[in-house]
């Protein structure tokens, strides 16, 4: 989201998800999507180094 | 009054296999439980009686022959419902699917259990969606805990926990994307094991979350649920989750002792916040496992407060992909809180999805460099505390109920939650073990150690004056 009005940000990036939502729903979900940003904002402060994102999960093999 | 619904599921394929006892015996005594208690509880969605009784009387014909289809032979359990049986549908709590159609094939799952033997009593309730940790949205009504009615049974494998717990099968399969097999086993007194990601298929499974999401087994002993786990572990060509690793003899392993095993004792975040009934239950339990040979150290998890947000990160927008057309037509079928979470899903952008990932690769590369180089297991508390009442399961209570499991879900470990305690109100709570990825014989072992150890496993709920 990008810009200081976290309603207006959830307005706009739900609606390309296709989602419809009233004032209301917006409202609340701006609530907990601040929750949200701000942790974000400690998990991308992490050096994530080389690390790649994978196309499908997988676990490390047996040692 | 004790009954043959009350043996353990060890026990009851061995009196099926020394001919003591008939899977007719077996499934009537699990319908004659579920006939006392279901009403009170709700813990299936869709109970299967004709087939049930059919295939008993064939497994019946059998055992007389002295044919064996597997280890399961003749043992009734159930499945939630999510996973398809066929000729069953699969609902998954929800009001979008309540009038499905049957499914046309079983889930590979299913296919396993059955061709182990297992007879499949029916479809259990869940959080609706499997998107909820307390069990109490679901469109037939929250399963209840049979240790206290009032109560959550957790989730999102409510069914598959508290049905459990009250003997009405001898085994469950639960999925398991933040916590959803150990936080209903933790909070119904029974076990629950959540594999390493791909280490069982979830063809013919409902999904979550595709990144995050496990099948596991559930059962009232460790020995149970390793039982179970033999039967329905094994990489299977038709999910491109599942992977082609060797499956070792799980019960053949399960009594090697803890000698030299060394266990590590978080220095944070998973003793934060802990019930002090929890945390002082979990503490003795370590205790017991030291007594029992292991060494214990306390050991630094790298990236663990991190962790849960990534997981979010990962699993909201992964949910809402899977329910896009839905919720785009029909958003006021599902329940409120469902809704809201997969709402929220659409709030993250494509970067920090990717991010996310990139974050569990590096989570995963520092777990195995840091972590267990120097332990071969990590020891916790399974929830932060007991089961709330189902009135006051708000997302407060939620989040203490995931905290938890769910970076072990980003991680994709082995974990168990085994019972280790009640608190004063007797309710039940569990210890959490997690070893590397594959190493759910590790895991096992040192649960059925400390089971036999302890005295919890012979403790059930009473719901004979409910």
């Amino acid at each position: 989201m990008s810009t200081n009005d976290p309603q207006r940000d959830v307005l706009a990036i739900s609606q390309t998800a296709g989602l419809t939502l009233t004032e209301e729903r917006i409202a609340a979900i701006a609530v907990g999507a601040k929750t949200i940003r701000a942790s974000l904002e400690a998990l991308f402060a992490a050096d994530f180094g080389t690390s790649e994102p994978a196309s499908r999960f997988r676990p490390p093999p047996a040692r | 009054m004790t009954t043959l619904a009350d043996l353990s599921l060890a026990q009851a394929a061995a009196s099926v296999r020394e001919r003591k006892v008939s899977p007719i015996e077996l499934v009537d005594a699990c319908l004659g439980r579920i006939e006392k208690v279901e009403s009170l509880i709700n813990a299936f969605i869709t109970i299967d009686r004709d087939r049930t009784r059919d295939t008993a009387v064939t497994l019946a014909d059998e055992a007389e022959r002295g044919e064996f289809r597997g280890p399961l032979h003749g043992v009734p359990v159930a499945v939630k419902d999510i996973f398809d049986v066929e000729g069953l549908p699969t609902t998954a709590a929800s009001k979008i699917l309540a009038d499905a159609s049957p499914a046309p094939r079983d889930s590979a799952c299913v296919e396993r259990l059955r061709a182990a033997g297992a007879i499949i009593l029916g479809k259990l309730n869940l959080h609706e969606w499997a998107f909820g940790a307390t069990g109490v949205d679901s469109h037939v009504g929250p399963a209840r805990n049979a240790w206290d009615l009032e109560r959550v049974t957790g989730g999102s494998s409510s069914g598959s926990g508290t049905s459990v717990a009250a003997g009405e099968c001898f085994a469950a399969l639960g999925t398991d994307t933040g916590g959803s097999i150990r936080i209903p086993a933790s909070l119904c007194g029974i076990v629950g094991l959540k594999p390493t990601f791909g280490r069982i298929s979830r063809r013919g499974v409902f999904p979550l979350s595709w990144s995050l999401d496990h099948v596991g087994p559930m059962a009232r002993t460790v020995e149970d649920t390793a039982l179970v786990l033999q039967a329905v572990a094994g990489h299977d060509p038709a999910d491109r989750s599942s992977i082609d690793e060797p499956v070792p003899d799980y019960a053949g392993t399960l009594s090697k002792g803890l000698s030299g095993l060394r266990i590590g004792v978080p220095d944070s975040f998973f003793f934060d916040g802990l019930d002090p009934d929890v945390d002082s239950g979990v503490r003795k339990a370590i205790g017991v496992l030291k007594e029992l040979g292991s060494g214990v150290q306390s050991i630094s998890l790298p990236l663990i407060d991190e962790m849960p947000t990534a997981l979010t990160c990962i699993m909201l927008p992964e949910s809402l992909a899977i329910h896009r057309r839905w919720m785009q037509t029909r958003p006021d079928d599902y329940s409120e809180n469902v809704r809201y979470r997969l709402e929220l899903g659409s709030t993250f952008n494509a970067v920090e999805y990717v991010e996310a990932q990139r974050f569990r690769d590096l989570a995963v590369e520092r777990w195995a460099s840091e972590v267990f180089d120097k332990v071969d297991l990590i020891a916790t508390a399974s929830t932060l505390r007991a089961a709330p009442l189902i009135e006051s399961s708000d997302l407060s209570a939620t989040m203490g109920l995931i905290r938890l499991t769910n970076p072990l879900n980003l991680l994709g470990i082995p974990a168990i939650s085994v019972p280790c305690g009640f608190t004063r109100d007797g309710l039940p709570f569990g210890m959490q073990l997690a070893a590397r990825w594959w190493d759910e014989a590790t895991v096992l072992r040192a649960a059925h150690a400390y089971e036999q150890a302890s005295t919890w496993k012979d403790r059930g709920p009473d719901l004979s004056g409910a």
